[in-house]
C-alpha cells in the first residue's frame, strides 16, 4: 500500500483504485478478530477514501499528508501487534476528524438529499453519463468487463438471499461488490453510476449492519439497481464496441435514487415488512416522497446540531417514522415468521453460502484474453498439420531407423494430447447460463403469479464457449414457454392434484458424442390432439398422415404455428420456439421433444462438444475444393439418364424415391468451370437445411476430413456463402459452404434457366 | 472532436516509420506499426462471389487470411505479377480488443524510411474529397512522391477507389533526374 501512496499526486486520481483494492483487503483482514485500534484505524481511513470516492475523486495534498500520517501509524500499530507491545493510540485528530466529517458528511448528505428530493419533481432529466473514450478507453474496457461479472454476483447473490435472508456472507459479497463498483464508477468519473452505487451500497451496509431488514422490497430494490447498472453497463458496452455510438449513456434512475434514499433516511420497510414473495410497495415510501418538506425541516435540525445532538435527533426520526404506521409495526411483530427473526439477530451460519455453491465465490481463474485463446489453438491445429506431414512425408518413412519412428510415434502422441488440451481451454461450464435462468424464473413466476421452483443439475459440464452464449438464448424462450404455459397457476396445479410449486428442471449432461441439456417442467403438458387438430387445420400435415408423437410435437417449433395456436388458447405451447430451433440448428445441434399430458414436458436438445471442428465432405468442382458440413449431406449419388427434368421456372429437379429434390449447379453458383461436362459425369449431393433440400452438383467426391474451421477475415464478414475455411491437409485452404444459405437464398428461379442436360424421356 | 482527431493524425505521422511500395511507377506508403510481415506471393485460394479487388484467401501459418489485389483496389491495369511481387500481411484494428490480419499484393516493396512531419504535405484535393479521404498526406522522398495511405480506411471502403496520380512535383523530379 505504501508503495501505492508513493504515487500518489496532488489533484490526480491516480493509484485511488488499488488503493481502495488495498483497503478493501485491509476491511477483510479486520474482520478475523484483530484489536480495536487495527478496526478504528481502517475505518479512519476508509471514511477518507470515501469522502475523496464521494466528492472529487482526486487526491488534494492534504489528504496525501494524511494518509501518508495514517501509514505510518500502522505500520506501528503492525509491529506492536507483532511484538506484542502495547498498541499506539489512534491519534485524537483523527478521531476528531472522524466525527467531525462524519457530522459534516452526514450534513452534506442530508444536504444533497434535501436537495435531489426538492429538485427532482421540478427537473426533467434523468442522469447520464459519458464515458471518456479517448483518454479512458483501456480502463473503460477494464471496468466494463469487471461490471458485468460483478453485476452478474450481485443478482446471483440477491436470489440466494431471496431464499435464505439471514445468509451474512452473501450480504458482504453483495455490499462488497456494489461498493468495488463504486469505486471503478467514480475513478471513471461516471457519476450517475457511482451515485446509485453509492446509494445501493449504503442500504446494504444498513442491512448488514442489520439496521434495516432484508425483505422482498429490499431485494427487488436492489435488483432494480443492479438493472440499472447494468443499463449503464451495457450502454459502455456499446460505445466500446463501436465508437461511433459516442455520447451520453441516460439511464432513468432518478425515481430509483429516491426510492433509495427515502428507505434509506426512514427505514421505512422495517415496519411494513412482508412476507418474500408477495410483492407490495410500502404505504409509508409513498408518504415520505410526496412530502419533501419534512426532508427539510430535519436537515436544518441536523445540520444546526453539535454531535451530541445527532442521536438523539435519530430518535426524533425514528418516532416519526413509527408514529406514521403504527398499525403495520403491531401487524408485522404478530406475524413473524422465523426467517424475519433471524434477520433481527443474525447468526452467522458455518455451511457454505448458496452463492459459493453457485460460483459467485472466488475462483481461482486466470482470465484470459479470447483471442489469445483462440490463436492458441489454432496454433497447435497448425502443429498438427506440420507433424502429419513430417510423419507421412515420404522420404520420412523410406528411412529405416527404429529411434526414428519411436521419436515420431512419440511427436504423434504429445500432439495429439496438445490438441486436446488446447480444444478443452475453449470450453467452458454452462453453469453461468444456467444461472442466469434463476432470475428469469422468479421474474417471470412473480408477473405470471405462479409459484415455480428452478432446479438444475449439470452445470460443470463443459461446452465450448462459442455454443454456450448461443444456447442461453434458446434457454431464454424455452424456459419462458415452460411458465407461461407449461407450468399452471397454483390453484389449477392443487386441483390437479399436484404440488401448488412448478419444478423446472435444467440438466446438463455428456451423451451421445455431445452434449445434451434437458429442459423439464411438471406442467399440463402438449395436448397431442390439439396440435395435431390444429396442423390439419392449417394444412401443415396431409389429412391421410399418421405422424409420431415425436413428430406432431415437433410442429410446435414451425414458424407462425405457435401464434395460431395460442389464440384458441389451448395448450399454447411455441411462443418463438421457431427461434429456438433456428438458434440450435445453427449451433448443428437437434431438439427432440416428450410430454406426457397433463404431467410434463420434456425438450432434449443434443449439441456438438465444439464448433471448432467439423466432419466435412471434400468435393471438387472444376479445379477448386470445398467442404460441405457432413451434418447437412444426407446423400450423394451419381443421376441416371432420365432422372432430371426440368420444369419451367423451377430449374433442374431431379427425382430420386418419389422425391422431388431442385439442383444448384456449384460450380456456376460458385464462378468456377465444371469439369463434368454433364450432370451423367458428376455427382449430386442432397443437403438439407431445417425441411428444405437441395441437390448439389459437384464434378467430384474427394473423401470425408475432419477439418478445423477458421473465421474468415472481417473484411468478408458480409458474405454468407461459406461458414469459414479450413486449412486442408496439404496446406491449401479449402472453404466450407454454408448449406443454409445455398438452400435458402439460390431459389432455383433466381438462377438463369439453362438449357435441359437429359432432354425429357 | 474534429479538431482533436487532426491533432491525433498529426502527432502520429510526425512520429512514424512507413513502408513504402509500388504498384506499376506509383508509390505508395504505409505505416510500419501496421504492418506485420511480407511474404513472398504464394497461391491463392479463390473465393467464390466476391469483389473482383479481393484476390481470395490464403494460409498464413494456420491463419486464413483474405488478400486483396492492391492494383485493382486502386482502378490500375491488371498486369501478370513480376518476379517482386509480394504480399505485405498489415494489422489493423477492428473492433476494440480484436485485430485483423489483411494481406496486400503489391508490385514491389521498397524500403522503410523515417519520414518527419516536416516531409508530408497536406493531400492535394484532387478529385474531390473520396480520394483524399484514404490519403494521410503526400511525402517527397529521395525515390519520389509517395502517397502515405490510411490503411483503416482504405480496408473499411468495399469498393475500388480512385488514387490521384500527383503529376507535378514527381514528374519535376523525373525531368530533374533526366536532365
Amino acid at each position: 500500500m505504501a508503495e501505492e501512496m508513493a504515487f500518489l499526486m496532488p489533484d490526480r486520481d491516480t493509484g485511488l483504485l488499488p488503493l481502495n483494492g488495498y483497503l478493501m483487503d485491509l476491511e477483510d483482514m479486520t474482520g478475523t478478530g484483530l484489536s480495536g485500534a487495527w478496526a478504528g484505524g481502517v475505518t479512519v481511513v476508509r471514511r477518507w477514501i470515501d469522502e475523496i470516492l464521494d466528492g472529487t475523486g482526486k487526491f488534494s495534498i492534504e489528504s496525501i499528508e494524511r494518509l501518508t500520517g495514517w501509514h505510518d501509524w500502522m505500520t506501528r500499530l503492525v509491529v506492536a501487534l507483532e511484538e506484542g507491545e502495547p498498541e499506539p493510540e489512534l491519534p485524537q485528530v483523527w478521531k476528531a476528524t472522524r466525527t467531525a466529517l462524519a457530522t459534516r458528511s452526514d450534513g452534506f448528505k442530508e444536504g444533497r438529499r434535501g436537495q435531489t428530493v426538492g429538485a427532482a419533481s421540478n427537473r426533467e432529466s434523468e442522469p447520464s453519463i459519458i464515458p471518456n473514450l479517448s483518454d479512458d478507453l483501456e480502463l473503460l474496457r477494464e471496468f466494463h468487463s469487471e461490471s458485468l461479472e460483478l453485476l452478474q454476483s450481485i443478482e446471483q447473490g440477491l436470489l440466494v438471499l431471496e431464499e435464505n435472508p439471514a445468509d451474512g456472507k452473501t450480504i458482504d459479497s453483495i455490499f462488497r461488490a456494489f461498493h468495488t463498483f463504486k469505486g471503478g464508477a467514480g475513478f471513471l468519473h461516471l457519476d450517475a453510476m457511482r451515485d446509485l452505487a453509492h446509494e445501493l451500497e449504503s442500504l446494504l451496509d444498513a442491512v448488514r449492519r442489520s439496521e434495516l431488514p432484508i425483505n422482498s422490497f429490499v431485494i427487488d430494490l436492489v435488483l432494480a439497481g443492479a438493472d440499472s447498472l447494468n443499463q449503464f453497463t451495457a450502454g459502455i458496452g456499446q460505445q466500446l464496441q463501436n465508437p461511433k455510438f459516442h455520447g451520453s449513456i441516460t439511464v432513468p434512475t432518478a425515481d430509483l435514487l429516491r426510492r433509495l434514499k427515502s428507505v434509506l433516511q426512514d427505514g421505512v420497510p422495517r415496519q411494513t415488512e412482508v412476507t418474500p414473495g408477495l410483492k407490495q410497495q410500502p404505504a409509508g415510501v409513498q408518504e415520505s416522497q410526496s412530502s419533501p418538506e419534512t426532508f427539510s425541516a430535519r436537515l436544518t435540525l441536523q445540520v444546526d446540531a453539535s454531535p451530541q445532538f445527532v442521536s438523539p435527533d435519530m430518535d426524533i426520526q425514528e418516532s416519526s417514522v413509527t408514529g406514521q404506521v403504527p398499525e403495520f409495526q403491531e401487524e408485522s411483530l404478530g406475524n413473524l415468521n422465523p426467517a424475519q427473526v433471524k434477520i433481527r439477530a443474525p447468526e452467522r451460519t458455518e455451511e457454505t453460502s448458496a452463492i459459493g455453491s453457485r460460483g459467485g465465490g472466488i475462483s481461482s481463474f486466470v482470465k484470459l484474453d479470447t483471442a489469445k485463446l483462440d490463436n492458441l489453438v489454432d496454433l497447435v491445429g497448425e502443429l498438427v498439420i506440420a507433424q502429419s506431414m513430417v510423419v507421412q512425408n515420404p522420404d520420412v518413412s523410406k528411412i529405416a531407423s527404429l529411434p526414428l519412428a519411436r521419436a515420431l510415434r512419440q511427436l504423434s502422441r504429445i500432439t495429439t494430447e496438445l490438441q486436446r488440451n488446447a480444444l478443452s481451454l475453449r470450453m467452458v461450464p454452462v453453469r453461468g447460463t444456467f444461472n442466469k435462468m434463476f432470475r428469469l424464473v422468479r421474474d417471470l413466476a412473480v408477473q405470471e403469479q405462479k409459484d415455480v421452483h428452478l432446479e438444475m443439475s449439470g452445470e460443470d459440464t463443459e461446452l465450448d464457449r462459442n455454443i454456450v452464449e448461443k444456447l442461453g438464448d434458446a434457454l431464454i424462450h424455452m424456459v419462458r414457454n415452460s411458465i407461461d404455459h407449461g407450468i399452471e397457476p397454483p390453484a389449477e396445479r392443487l386441483s390437479r392434484g399436484k404440488p401448488s410449486q412448478g419444478t423446472i428442471r435444467l440438466s446438463a449432461s455428456h451423451q451421445r458424442g455431445g452434449i445434451v441439456i434437458r429442459i423439464e417442467d411438471d406442467g399440463r403438458g402438449l395436448n397431442r390432439d390439439t396440435i395435431l387438430a390444429k396442423a390439419l387445420d392449417g394444412g401443415w400435415i396431409m389429412p391421410n398422415a399418421v405422424p409420431s408423437d415425436s413428430d406432431i410435437f415437433s410442429l410446435i417449433f414451425l414458424p407462425g404455428f405457435s401464434t395460431a395456436q395460442r389464440i384458441t388458447g389451448v395448450s399454447g405451447r411455441g411462443v418463438g420456439m421457431d427461434v429456438v430451433k433456428r438458434n440450435i440448428e445453427m449451433l448443428r445441434g437437434s431438439i427432440e421433444t416428450r410430454s406426457e399430458l397433463g404431467e410434463w414436458t420434456r425438450f432434449t436438445i443434443l449439441l456438438p462438444l465444439t464448433l471448432a471442428i467439423i466432419d466435412g465432405l471434400l468435393v471438387g468442382i472444376g479445379e477448386e475444393r470445398y467442404v460441405i458440413p457432413i451434418l447437412s449431406v444426407r446423400e450423394s449419388f451419381r443421376p441416371r439418364r432420365g432422372m432430371v427434368t426440368t420444369v419451367h421456372g423451377q430449374g433442374e429437379i431431379v427425382c430420386i424415391r418419389g422425391k422431388q429434390i431442385p439442383i444448384l449447379r456449384l460450380g456456376e453458383f460458385l464462378e468456377t468451370p465444371h469439369a463434368s461436362r454433364s450432370l451423367e459425369d458428376g455427382i449430386i449431393v442432397v443437403v438439407e437445411s431445417g425441411d428444405t433440400t437441395r441437390g448439389l452438383f459437384v464434378d467430384a467426391l474427394i473423401g470425408k476430413q475432419e477439418v478445423v474451421i477458421k473465421s474468415l477475415s472481417e473484411t468478408l464478414r458480409g458474405q454468407s456463402l461459406l461458414v469459414g475455411a479450413a486449412v486442408l491437409a496439404d496446406g491449401w485452404v479449402g472453404l466450407i459452404l454454408d448449406v443454409d444459405t445455398l438452400v435458402r437464398l439460390s431459389n432455383p428461379e433466381r438462377i438463369p434457366s439453362r438449357v435441359a442436360a437429359f432432354p425429357n424421356p | 472532436m474534429k479538431s482533436r482527431r487532426t491533432t491525433l493524425n498529426r502527432v502520429d505521422v510526425s512520429t512514424r516509420r512507413y513502408l513504402t511500395f509500388s504498384l506499376g511507377t506509383e508509390l505508395y506508403g504505409i505505416p510500419v506499426l501496421n504492418v506485420r510481415e511480407i511474404i513472398r506471393l504464394c497461391p491463392i485460394t479463390r473465393l467464390p462471389r466476391v469483389q473482383p479487388h479481393v484476390s481470395g484467401v490464403i494460409n498464413l501459418r494456420g491463419t486464413v487470411i483474405a488478400v486483396l489485389d492492391l492494383r485493382s483496389k486502386f482502378q490500375l491495369p491488371h498486369v501478370q505479377p513480376g518476379e517482386r511481387a509480394c504480399i505485405i500481411v498489415v494489422q489493423i484494428n477492428g473492433h476494440p480488443g480484436q485485430t485483423s490480419q489483411l494481406g496486400f499484393i503489391v508490385d514491389a516493396v521498397e524500403e522503410v524510411v523515417q519520414v518527419g512531419s516536416s516531409d508530408i504535405e497536406a493531400p492535394p484535393e484532387f478529385g474531390g474529397v473520396p480520394a483524399t479521404h484514404f490519403i494521410q498526406g503526400v511525402a517527397t522522398l529521395r525515390e519520389g512522391v509517395t502517397l502515405l495511405l490510411n490503411i483503416e480506411r482504405i480496408i473499411s471502403e468495399d469498393g475500388p477507389i480512385a488514387l490521384p496520380h500527383i503529376p507535378g512535383e514527381r514528374d519535376t523530379i523525373d525531368t530533374n533526374a533526366k536532365q
